[in-house]
C-alpha cells in the first residue's frame, strides 16, 4: 500500500464547509444563510439565461433582466465583504456529490 | 504460543538468499526478517508478537490511527529495502499466518500463479504518475486562444450593459465547460503517451482538494509498471510534458520506483490468515 494512500486522516481544513462552533454561531449563520442565497442567485441567473436564449423576451426585458441580475451580483459580493466571506465559503463540499455550486 | 508469521511478499529462493533477508528489521523494529523455503520460491517473513498482531487486537489497532500510520509506514519501508534488491510479489499490509505449515498450504495453491507473476515482474519497476491542472490558469490559456472565445468577446463589448452582463455569464459557463473537457482529454493524452513505455498501467483513484490538500485539481493518478531500460525514455518524456503544460496550469507529479503494489494482485487479503 503506497504511504500517500494513508493520509486520508490528515486532511486539511479546507473551505467549503459550514463552521458552526458555538463561539462563532453569528458567523456561521451567515456563511450558511449566504450559501443558500447564492445557489438560489446562481439558479435564477441560469434560468433567466435560459428565458433569453429562448427569444421570448423583448430586447428592453432582456436588458432590465440583466442589469437586475448584474446589480444582484454587486449585492452578494457586499454581503460577502461584510461578512468576510469568499466564493470558496459558499461553495460547500457535498461529499460523493461534489461541490455545491 | 505468543508469536505469529508476518509475511511481507514472496521472492524467488535464490534472491532471497543473495539478499541476505536478515539484515533488516521486521514491521515491529525488533525482529529481523528471515524466509521460508517454498520449493523454487521463498517467503520473506518476520515473527511478530501475537499481542500486538493477533486476530483480535489487529481489529482494534486498525482503528489506531497513530498506530496503523507507524505500522504502515514500516510495512512499506521494509518493502522498499526489499524491493531494492530482489524480485518481490508485495503482500497487503498485516498478511499474518499463525503456522509456518499454512504459508507451506498457501504457497501450495498459488505456486503457479506467484511464478508466473514473477517471471512478469522481472526486472520492472512500478512508477505513479499524479496529473494536477490550476483550472485558472488553463481557463485563461484556452480563452485567449480560442477564436470562438475571441469573437465573442469583440460582440460582448458592443452591447449594451444588461446584456454584456448575460452574455458574459453565458460565455464563463462556454468556457469552464471547455476546461473541464480539456482537463480530461488532456490527461488521457498524457497517460496514452506514459503508456507507449509500459508493459502494464492502471488507474488509481482520482482525489479531490480535501484530500491532495493542493490548489490544483487532481485530473489523473496512474500506476505504471516499466521494463527498467526504459524507465529514463518514461521519466524524459514527463520531464517534456511537465515543461510543455507549465503555461496551461498543468503539474505533473510522478513517484517511483515502487514495490508492485498495483501489479500484483494475488487476491491476498490482510488480516490473520489461521
Amino acid at each position: 500500500m503506497p504511504l500517500n494512500d494513508l493520509d486520508l486522516e490528515q486532511q486539511p481544513l479546507k473551505s467549503g464547509r459550514i463552521n458552526l462552533d458555538p463561539d462563532g454561531a453569528e458567523q456561521g449563520l451567515a456563511q450558511l444563510v449566504l450559501t443558500v442565497i447564492e445557489l438560489l442567485r446562481q439558479l435564477v441567473e441560469r434560468h433567466a439565461i435560459r428565458r433569453v436564449d429562448g427569444g421570448t423576451l423583448t430586447e428592453e426585458q432582456i436588458e432590465q433582466l440583466g442589469v437586475a441580475l448584474m446589480n444582484l451580483e454587486v449585492k452578494m459580493d457586499e454581503l460577502k465583504d461584510i461578512f468576510e466571506l469568499t466564493d470558496e465559503d459558499l461553495n460547500i463540499d457535498l461529499g460523493p456529490l461534489g461541490n455545491l455550486l | 504460543m505468543g508469536e505469529l508469521f508476518y509475511l511481507y511478499g514472496v521472492t524467488w529462493k535464490e534472491e532471497a538468499q543473495e539478499a541476505g533477508v536478515t539484515q533488516w528489521k521486521g514491521v515491529d523494529g525488533s525482529h529481523p526478517l528471515f524466509y521460508i523455503e517454498l520449493g523454487n520460491l521463498a517467503a520473506v517473513v518476520s515473527f511478530v508478537d501475537e499481542s500486538e498482531f493477533g486476530e483480535e487486537v489487529l481489529k482494534e489497532k486498525t482503528n489506531e490511527m497513530e498506530w496503523l500510520k507507524k505500522k504502515a509506514f514500516r510495512h512499506h519501508e521494509v518493502l522498499m529495502q526489499l524491493n531494492d534488491g530482489m524480485t518481490l510479489i508485495p503482500m497487503k499490509f498485516a498478511t499474518i499466518f499463525k503456522k509456518e505449515e499454512n504459508i507451506q498450504h498457501k504457497a501450495s495453491v498459488y505456486e503457479t500463479e506467484w511464478e508466473t507473476l514473477l517471471q512478469q515482474l522481472l526486472g520492472t519497476e512500478e512508477w505513479n504518475v499524479k496529473v494536477y491542472n490550476r483550472s485558472d490558469l488553463l481557463k485563461e490559456h484556452t480563452a485567449s486562444r480560442h477564436p470562438e472565445v475571441m469573437k465573442r468577446k469583440e460582440d460582448i463589448a458592443q452591447m449594451s450593459k444588461g446584456m454584456q452582463y448575460l452574455q458574459t455569464k453565458k460565455l464563463d459557463s462556454f468556457i469552464e465547460e471547455m476546461v473541464s473537457q480539456e482537463q480530461e482529454t488532456y490527461a488521457r493524452n498524457l497517460h496514452h503517451r506514459f503508456k507507449e513505455f509500459c508493459v502494464d498501467t492502471t488507474s488509481k483513484k482520482v482525489w479531490n482538494k480535501n484530500v491532495t490538500g493542493k490548489d490544483e485539481e487532481m485530473c489523473w493518478n496512474g500506476a505504471y509498471l516499466l521494463k527498467k531500460d526504459q524507465v529514463e525514455a518514461f521519466l524524459e518524456q514527463i520531464t517534456t510534458a511537465q515543461e510543455d503544460g507549465r503555461e496551461a496550469g498543468w503539474m505533473i507529479e510522478v513517484t517511483g520506483p515502487w514495490p508492485p503494489y498495483h501489479f500484483s494482485d494475488t487476491k491476498t487479503v490482510s488480516g490473520v490468515q489461521g
